[in-house]
């Protein structure tokens, strides 16, 4: 056990973590420079080409240190603030994090709030200045900046370089030093921390998880201590490049389970791994039901498709159990889902996903939380769909989920900042300079607000030097109206959105103006309304073509002509039909898209 | 029976409207007659049984030739190719072209319809659409080929011009009962990519003429041909006493066409052929006459998507529509009940109608025309 050494880094996106952890697997001869395609750790493609850690992974270095053999395994965490429940059972499997800060950009509000998480958990912090050699770094004022946040002295910071390989020594021999061994109890019942699991087709779901205290042996009968399920451990192991098989796995180790389990949402991230036989007494502390926090209908773009949509999110949900979905209809769409993401990223993930593993094209309607309506007659009712909400006459109240958002920006931006979250009726809580030109504004808002249209904004008032992270903090009470969309008196429920009563009006008249844009003119005019209830508040119209014809003749070019009107087909195709409107799909998104 | 189209590729301008492929540089003329000689011969056999009733000049401006020149190429297409003895020989020209000398030699050397292209009676009109000719020119030209005994006369007009008004247009429309025309194409503008028009657009120098506004000027042209005994037998193309262009009826009508000369397409019944939109090459290509396959020829064989597409598309531009002979006979996709069950929800609007075993587009939905006709499209694989 003092030989082990677990660790894992605390990092924005894009600050060269993935790229460090490559040198650290390289000069500990983990893999060999043949085997490194680019960034071992991110192996999705999709997390490759964004850059971006989507699932958490784990992988096992030895490293010689004063004559001894150290295994360290290094726990890389997800990025982005959609993962944070997972980012915190990573970090706590761990005993010691690498603080990883571009020095070029310096610390950002994702870094700050995974810092505290690490220091909760009484993680050794070992910060890491990257990127040094950069011709934009600022070395002086990024020590300043990681000094003034963890309070360590300037000389323990260590300067280092994923792309030129500098520091990374350095980096494993202070991992060695001052990251504690592991200190759980060989001698207690089992207690197995699960951080992640994926799903192969081949062996089913593969759990992955720390051992906390007590050991556990190949074919051992164990359960999971939240879901109650029993299972034998078919195959044990550690995360070397590849599945290591091990007999036995101690104390402090951090490896693989796989016991024949078909779908990820027995597999809980955070649950806890006993025996059957001698459990413990609890569970780790820390297990949440990952729930999600956003909402959107999927529907395929072409209605046969249905079943392929199932299917596909039947398959994403085996190695992504956060993702929830049920099947709603729409008069507009037809038969899609009801899904539920943890947040904006996630959603867009799960599309591309969807799109790129199962060539499935599909509509997404507009985003919304789930809000708690308290009916007259007592009842809670979680409502996380428009067509949810019950008749008004029958709601005494609803609250709407709020968020703890801080953002770190610099000093020139706070005024737009300021007026941004205020717009989005959010609180200002604190300000807080961490250094001369970085600023921390916490605000508490309603997590709605954020759902669409705030990160872009946020970006571009602020020139992208603005970071942002939340976290849920309470319900409260919200005026939160229904707003539909009617064309030619007829209401496209996929249009529907559950807003802020103070903002219905202005939004109404947006979506209209921006549907009117989107939708083509067509044989009769259009009437685009906005309404609440039975209130019309914004309406404007479509007016007919009366051409639509190319009078030209093109001689013999029979071809030319065919192919032009191939095109105009193929746009009515793709065209959904609400009453005798027909709407093209973006214009389901437009809600995505107002100016 | 089949149709033999000449694309002459040379303009003295370019016309601020006009996509077609041409080149100014004219002192190609030589050099391009005979790679079209050429281009007759080797590709002689390309109509195989039928024979051909109708030839076309058509450009660019074929009236940039000399009258020697058309009859050389009309003996090697009467010598290689075969045409029947009343074949319909049409000329392009432009009305400045159309001196009394020129038309007497065009009749010599067998031309017997003149397609010309007036545009407009309006000087302000053509010196926006960059016409080489004025008003004056168009009438006169008018009026000695009709001395110069060219019954067969047909006139191009454009309407929806930008700021083309109604009342203007139809001064256009009455200066046709001055002259002994028979035929009548009238285009409403497309501004195409890569034109004068499109860049003029861009800049926001000219709008396009409002819908509205061109749904009356596209009403008053039927209106006005009706009255004036014209037949309406294509969206474009007005006819009186059934003197239809017999060479464009056969792109409607699906017959075989031979297309001669750079951009020019070709239709064999099976596959649709053109030359590449490009001069020099189509005049190396075809510097001898024994080429058996050119390399400026591209090819597109039709899917049966693409039959049953082509069928829909260029006969409900007519007033003669689908027949189910017509139907059965040039596609396999779909039976004829099931097609007129297909367009019942027309039927129902009054955008089309079926008399006897015929389907066709109302005149009055004429100027939607694309719209139904793409409705009615299939396409593979969606």
């Amino acid at each position: 056990m003092k030989h082990f050494r677990n660790f894992c880094i605390i990092a924005h996106i894009d600050h060269g973590k993935s790229t460090l952890a490559d040198r650290m697997l390289e000069i500990t001869d983990t893999v060999s420079g043949r085997q490194l395609q680019e960034q071992v750790l991110d192996n999705m493609d999709l997390e490759r080409e964004r850059g971006i850690t989507i699932k958490s992974h784990a992988i096992q270095m030895s490293y010689k240190h004063e004559g001894e053999v150290y295994q360290l395994n290094l726990i890389d965490t997800p990025g982005h603030v959609d993962f944070s429940y997972e980012v915190s059972r990573s970090i706590a499997a761990c005993d010691g994090a690498l603080l990883i800060i571009d020095a070029a950009q310096g610390i950002q509000a994702q870094t700050i709030s995974n810092l505290y998480l690490a220091l909760e958990h009484d993680l050794e912090i070992i910060p890491v200045m990257n990127k040094m050699d950069l011709d934009n770094a600022m070395p002086e004022e990024v020590r300043d900046q990681i000094t003034d946040l963890t309070g360590c002295e300037p000389e323990d910071i260590i300067e280092a370089s994923g792309k030129t390989g500098l520091g990374v020594d350095s980096i494993l021999k202070r991992v060695v030093e001052k990251v504690p061994p592991p200190s759980g109890d060989p001698e207690a019942p089992l207690q197995g921390l699960i951080f992640d699991s994926l799903f192969n087709s081949y062996r089913g779901v593969i759990a992955y998880f720390k051992v906390m205290s007590g050991e556990i042996h190949k074919g051992d009968h164990v359960k999971f201590f939240n879901t109650e399920k029993k299972y034998h451990a078919d195959e044990i192991g550690v995360l070397r490049l590849g599945l290591e098989p091990r007999e036995v796995l101690k104390t402090g180790d951090v490896g693989y389970i796989i016991s024949g389990i078909k779908t990820s949402t027995e597999v809980k991230v955070g649950d806890t791994i006993t025996h059957v036989d001698r459990a413990c007494d609890s569970a780790i502390a820390g297990f949440e039901n990952v729930k999600p926090m956003v909402f959107a209908g999927l529907y395929p773009i072409d209605s046969d498709d249905y079943e392929n949509l199932r299917s596909s999110l039947e398959k994403l949900v085996l190695n992504d159990a956060s993702l929830t979905y049920e099947p709603e209809s729409s008069a507009a769409l037809g038969f899609g889902f009801r899904c539920g993401f943890l947040g904006m990223l996630h959603m867009e993930i799960v599309q591309e996903r969807l799109d790129r593993e199962f060539e499935m094209n599909v509509i997404s309607t507009v985003p919304n939380v789930s809000y708690n309506v308290y009916t007259k007659a007592g009842a809670l009712e979680q409502v996380y769909n428009p067509s949810g909400l019950p008749d008004v006459t029958l709601i005494e109240r609803i609250e709407e989920p709020y968020i703890t958002a801080q953002i770190i920006t610099q000093p020139d931006y706070i005024g737009h900042i300021m007026k941004l979250c205020m717009d989005k009726r959010g609180e200002l809580i604190s300000q807080h300079y961490l250094t001369t030109d970085r600023v921390e504004l916490t605000f508490e808002m309603p997590l709605a607000e954020i759902v669409f249209d705030f990160y872009d904004k946020l970006k571009s008032i602020s020139k992208g030097y603005a970071s942002f992270d939340y976290h849920q903090s309470s319900f409260n009470p919200a005026k939160l109206v229904r707003l539909d969309i009617l064309l030619n008196g007829e209401m496209v429920d996929a249009l529907s959105t559950l807003i802020h009563f103070d903002n219905a009006h202005t939004f109404g008249r947006r979506m209209c103006v921006k549907l009117k844009d989107l939708i083509p003119r067509q044989q009769f005019d259009i009437a685009i309304q906005a309404a609440i209830g039975g209130k019309i508040v914004a309406r404007e119209t479509i007016k007919a073509f009366r051409k639509d014809v190319t009078a030209k003749c093109y001689g013999g070019d029979i071809t030319r002509k065919r192919k032009l009107l191939e095109k105009q087909k193929k746009g009515k195709k793709k065209m959904k039909q609400v009453g005798n409107v027909e709407v093209p799909q973006n214009a389901f998104m437009a809600v995505l898209k107002l100016d | 029976m089949a149709g033999i189209y000449l694309h002459i590729p040379f303009c003295v301008q370019r016309c601020s409207y006009c996509d077609f492929y041409s080149s100014t540089s004219l002192e190609l003329k030589d050099k391009f007659i005979k790679a079209c000689g050429n281009e007759i011969k080797s590709r002689k056999d390309y109509l195989a049984d039928s024979v051909a009733d109708t030839i076309y000049f058509g450009g660019g401006t074929p009236s940039v030739l000399h009258p020697e020149d058309i009859d050389k190429l009309l003996n090697i297409i009467v010598k290689h190719i075969g045409v029947s003895k009343d074949t319909e020989i049409s000329f392009e020209a432009n009305p400045d072209d159309l001196n009394p000398a020129y038309l007497k030699e065009l009749k010599s050397v067998g031309v017997n319809r003149l397609s010309i292209g007036i545009q407009s009676f309006r000087d302000s009109d053509l010196l926006k659409m960059k016409r080489r000719h004025n008003a004056k020119q168009a009438v006169k030209c008018l009026e000695d080929a009709d001395k110069a005994g060219f019954n067969d006369l047909s006139i191009d007009l454009i309407y929806g011009l930008p700021d083309l008004s109604v009342d203007q247009w139809l001064f256009n429309l009455r200066q046709i009962e001055y002259f002994e025309v028979n035929h009548l194409s009238a285009y409403h503008l497309t501004i195409e990519k890569g034109t004068v028009f499109s860049r003029w657009l861009q800049e926001g120098k000219i709008k396009e003429a409002e819908d509205e506004n061109s749904l009356k000027q596209f009403q008053l042209l039927q209106k006005y041909t009706r009255e004036q005994g014209f037949d309406q037998y294509e969206i474009s193309n007005f006819a009186k006493d059934e003197q239809y262009s017999k060479h464009n009826c056969k792109y409607w009508k699906a017959e075989k066409y031979i297309g001669l000369g750079p951009s020019a397409h070709s239709f064999n019944g099976e596959a649709r052929h053109w030359n590449q939109s490009d001069l020099m090459n189509y005049l190396s290509d075809f510097k001898s006459d024994n080429k058996k396959s050119s390399s400026v020829i591209r090819e597109e064989i039709l899917s049966p998507f693409d039959k049953r597409n082509e069928l829909i598309m260029t006969s409900l531009r007519t007033k003669w529509g689908i027949t189910k002979g017509e139907w059965e006979e040039r596609q396999h996709l779909q039976s004829w009940d099931d097609f007129v069950l297909e367009v019942r929800p027309f039927i129902a609007k009054g955008d089309m109608i079926q008399n006897d075993q015929c389907l066709r587009i109302e005149e009055k939905s004429w100027f939607r025309a694309d719209g139904i006709i793409a409705s009615l499209f299939r396409l593979e694989g969606l």
